[in-house]
C-alpha cells in the first residue's frame, strides 16, 4: 500500500466507498462488523483480520473474522477474557493502535500465542474502535507466514478509518437499541392492548350484569307500583265495605223503627177511611184531602226508607234482577234534599223496562255517587239530564250535568283511589274509585267526557240481564 | 163460626195487632198473639186456623223461629212474614225452601195481603 501513488489511492478510495456502501445497505450489527473486517483486510492487502468487541466485565467476543468464522462455532469458543490478551488490552486502554512487527520476536500471552500459532500470524496491527472517548472493540489485522513492515502513515491511516467505522458500528448499535426498544414497545403495546381487551371484556360483562340488574330493579319497581295500586284499591274497597256495612246496620235499624209506627199510621188510615166511607158525611171532599195527604205521606216515607234500605242492603249476591229506572228513581229520592231549586232534573228514560243482573245496593251506590258528583259540579244554576237506553247487549245510562267540568290533565286520574281536588278533610278521594270498582264488578264500563265550564257526562254501561242467562 | 179464612197474626206491638184485627176482620176471622210462644199456644187451641202471619223481630224467638216450630207441628197451614225490615238472606232462603209463602213489608199494603191470602186459599 503506497499512499502517494495515484492508482493506489483510487483503489483505496474504491475500497472505502465499497465499505461505506455495504455498511449503508445493512443495519445488522454482525454483518457490519463482517464488512469492516473484510474491507480492512482488503484495504491493507492482508489475509487475516478479526474484530473483538468489548462486553461488560472485560470480556471479549470475537464478532467477525476474515476469512469468516464457521457460523456453527459455539459462542463459548468466541469468548475471551481481556486480561488474557494484553495487546488487545493495550489498544483498548490506550485508545491507540498497537503494532507487532514480528510475532516470533514479541512476548505473547499463552492465549495470544495459541491464536498466532493457529493462523501462523507474523505481523499484527491492533486498531481500537473509539466512540465518545471509550473503546468499544478492536480490529486486528495480521499477516500469515511472512512479516510485513507497517509504516507510521499506514498505521495512522488505519486508525482514522477505524475511527470512522466506529461511528458506523455505534450507529448500528443505536439502531439495534432502537429496534429493541421498538420491539419492546410493540410488545408492551400488544400486552397492554391484550390487558385493555380483557378489561373491556370484563367491563362489558359488568355492564351486561348491570343492565340485567337494572332490568330486575325496573321490574321490581313496576311490581311495587302495581302492588301499591292494588293496596290502595283494596284499602278503598275495604273503606267502602266498612262504611256500607255500618250504614246498612244503621239504615236497617232506623227503617224498622220508622216502618212500625208507619204501619200504625197506615192501619189507622185504613180504619179511618173505612169508617168515614160507611158514614153519611156532607163534606166528603175535605176528608178525602186529609186522608189523601196521609196516604201520600205514608207512601213517600215508605219509599224513602225502602230506597235507603236498597242502598245499604248487606246482601252481596250479584245476580239480583235490578230495574235501572227503579234504582235511579230511588237514588233521586234519597238525594232529593241536595237538589235545590237551582238544579233542574231532566229524565229521558227508555220506554222499555231495562233490567241489569247485579247487586241492587251496589247499583244504588254507583248512581247515587254519580248524581252526587253532578249536583256538586253545579255551583250556580244548571241542569242534570239522565238518559237511559239499550244498545245491543248494553244498558247505557248517561248523567249529563252543566257544571264546571273536569280539567283535561286530571280526567285520567279521577277514578284513582284517594285522588281528590278537594281540600284536606273535604273529601276522601274514594267516591269515583269505588264507583269504578262497583261498575267493574258488574262487568260494566264507566266513561267520562268533560269540558271546562260546559259540564260533564258520566256514562255507565252495564250488560243486559239476558246476556248473563 | 162462619166460612171465612182463619188468620193468626203475631206481633209484639199491640197497636199493630189491634189495627190488623180491625182492618182485616171484615175479610177474615182474625186471632192475634203477642209473641211466638203465645202463637204456639193459640195454634194448639185453635186447629181451625189456616193462615199464620208473623212479625220478624220479637222477644224470645223471632218470627222465622216461631214459624219453623209451628210448621213442624202443623205443616199444612200457610205461613207469612210481615216485617219492618227489608228482606234478609235468611228470609229469602225460607221462601225458597217454602217455609213461608211470601214476605210482606210494613207499612202493610192491605190489598196485597188480602189478595195473597185469597189467592193461596
Amino acid at each position: 500500500m503506497k499512499l502517494n501513488a495515484n492508482p493506489q489511492g483510487i483503489r483505496e478510495l474504491n475500497i472505502l466507498i465499497k465499505i461505506s456502501q455495504n455498511i449503508i445497505s445493512t443495519l445488522q450489527y454482525e454483518k457490519v462488523l463482517q464488512i469492516i473486517s473484510d474491507g480492512m483486510a482488503e484495504l491493507f492487502e492482508i489475509e487475516s483480520a478479526a474484530i473483538y468487541t468489548l462486553e461488560e466485565n472485560n470480556e471479549l467476543i470475537l464478532s467477525a473474522t476474515t476469512p469468516p468464522l464457521d457460523p456453527n462455532m459455539p459462542e463459548s469458543l468466541r469468548r475471551a477474557l481481556l486480561e488474557n490478551h494484553p495487546h488487545v488490552r493495550n489498544a483498548i486502554e490506550s485508545k491507540k493502535p498497537q503494532h507487532i512487527p514480528d510475532t516470533g520476536k514479541e512476548k505473547l500471552s499463552p492465549s495470544e500465542q495459541n491464536i498466532v500459532d493457529l493462523r501462523h500470524l507474523q505481523s499484527l496491527l491492533y486498531f481500537p474502535f473509539i466512540q465518545e472517548e471509550k473503546s468499544i472493540g478492536v480490529l486486528i489485522l495480521g499477516t500469515c507466514n511472512k512479516t510485513r513492515n507497517f509504516n507510521k502513515e499506514e498505521i495512522s491511516f488505519g486508525q482514522t478509518i477505524a475511527n470512522q467505522l466506529s461511528v458506523a458500528i455505534q450507529n448500528t448499535l443505536l439502531h439495534a437499541d432502537l429496534k429493541r426498544h421498538k420491539e419492546n414497545l410493540e410488545k408492551l403495546v400488544h400486552e397492554k392492548t391484550l390487558e385493555l381487551d380483557k378489561t373491556i371484556d370484563e367491563l362489558k360483562k359488568t355492564n351486561k350484569e348491570l343492565i340485567s340488574k337494572n332490568d330486575i330493579i325496573f321490574n321490581q319497581n313496576a311490581e311495587l307500583k302495581t302492588a301499591l295500586i292494588n293496596l290502595r284499591n283494596t284499602q278503598a274497597q275495604l273503606f267502602q265495605a266498612e262504611k256500607m256495612a255500618s250504614l246498612g246496620t244503621l239504615t236497617a235499624g232506623v227503617a224498622h223503627e220508622i216502618n212500625n209506627p208507619l204501619n200504625f199510621i197506615a192501619g189507622a188510615y185504613e180504619g179511618l177511611n173505612n169508617y168515614l166511607n160507611s158514614k153519611c158525611i156532607d163534606d166528603k171532599n175535605e176528608f178525602s184531602v186529609f186522608l189523601g195527604s196521609i196516604e201520600k205521606g205514608i207512601k213517600r216515607i215508605s219509599n224513602t226508607v225502602m230506597g235507603l234500605n236498597y242502598f245499604s242492603s248487606e246482601n252481596n249476591s250479584m245476580d239480583e234482577k235490578c230495574q235501572i229506572h227503579f234504582v235511579i228513581e230511588n237514588c233521586l229520592a234519597i238525594i232529593n234534599s241536595k237538589i235545590n231549586e237551582k238544579i233542574e232534573i231532566l229524565k229521558e228514560f227508555s220506554p222499555d223496562e231495562l233490567i241489569v243482573k247485579g247487586n241492587i245496593s251496589k247499583l244504588h251506590q254507583i248512581f247515587l255517587n254519580l248524581l252526587g258528583n253532578a249536583i256538586e259540579a253545579i255551583t250556580e244554576k244548571g241542569k242534570i239530564k239522565i238518559t237511559t237506553e239499550r244498545k245491543n247487549n248494553w244498558i247505557i245510562t248517561e248523567i249529563i250535568d252543566t257544571g264546571k267540568g273536569i280539567p283535561k290533565n286530571i280526567i285520567g286520574n279521577i277514578t284513582d283511589p284517594f285522588f281528590t281536588t278537594k281540600e284536606a278533610g273535604q273529601g276522601t278521594g274514594l267516591g269515583l274509585s269505588i264507583t269504578y270498582n262497583l261498575v267493574l264488578e258488574h262487568n260494566g264500563k264507566l266513561e267520562f267526557e268533560s269540558e271546562i265550564t260546559k259540564g260533564t257526562t258520566a256514562r255507565v254501561l252495564l250488560p243486559t240481564f239476558e246476556k248473563h242467562e | 163460626m162462619n166460612n171465612k179464612i182463619n188468620v193468626l197474626y203475631i206481633d209484639d206491638e199491640p197497636t199493630n195487632t189491634e189495627l190488623f184485627e180491625i182492618i182485616f176482620s171484615s175479610f177474615f176471622n182474625v186471632v192475634t198473639g203477642m209473641d211466638g210462644f203465645n202463637g204456639l199456644e193459640i195454634l194448639e187451641k185453635n186447629p181451625e186456623i189456616n193462615v199464620v202471619i208473623s212479625d220478624m223481630r220479637m222477644p224470645g224467638m223471632n218470627g222465622l223461629e216461631f214459624i219453623k216450630r209451628a210448621k213442624n207441628k202443623y205443616p199444612d197451614k200457610r205461613y207469612y212474614i210481615l216485617s219492618g225490615f227489608i228482606i234478609t238472606e235468611e228470609i229469602r232462603k225460607s221462601i225458597e225452601e217454602k217455609i213461608i209463602l211470601k214476605y210482606f213489608m210494613k207499612p202493610f199494603d192491605i190489598t196485597e195481603i188480602k189478595e195473597t191470602i185469597f189467592e193461596n186459599a
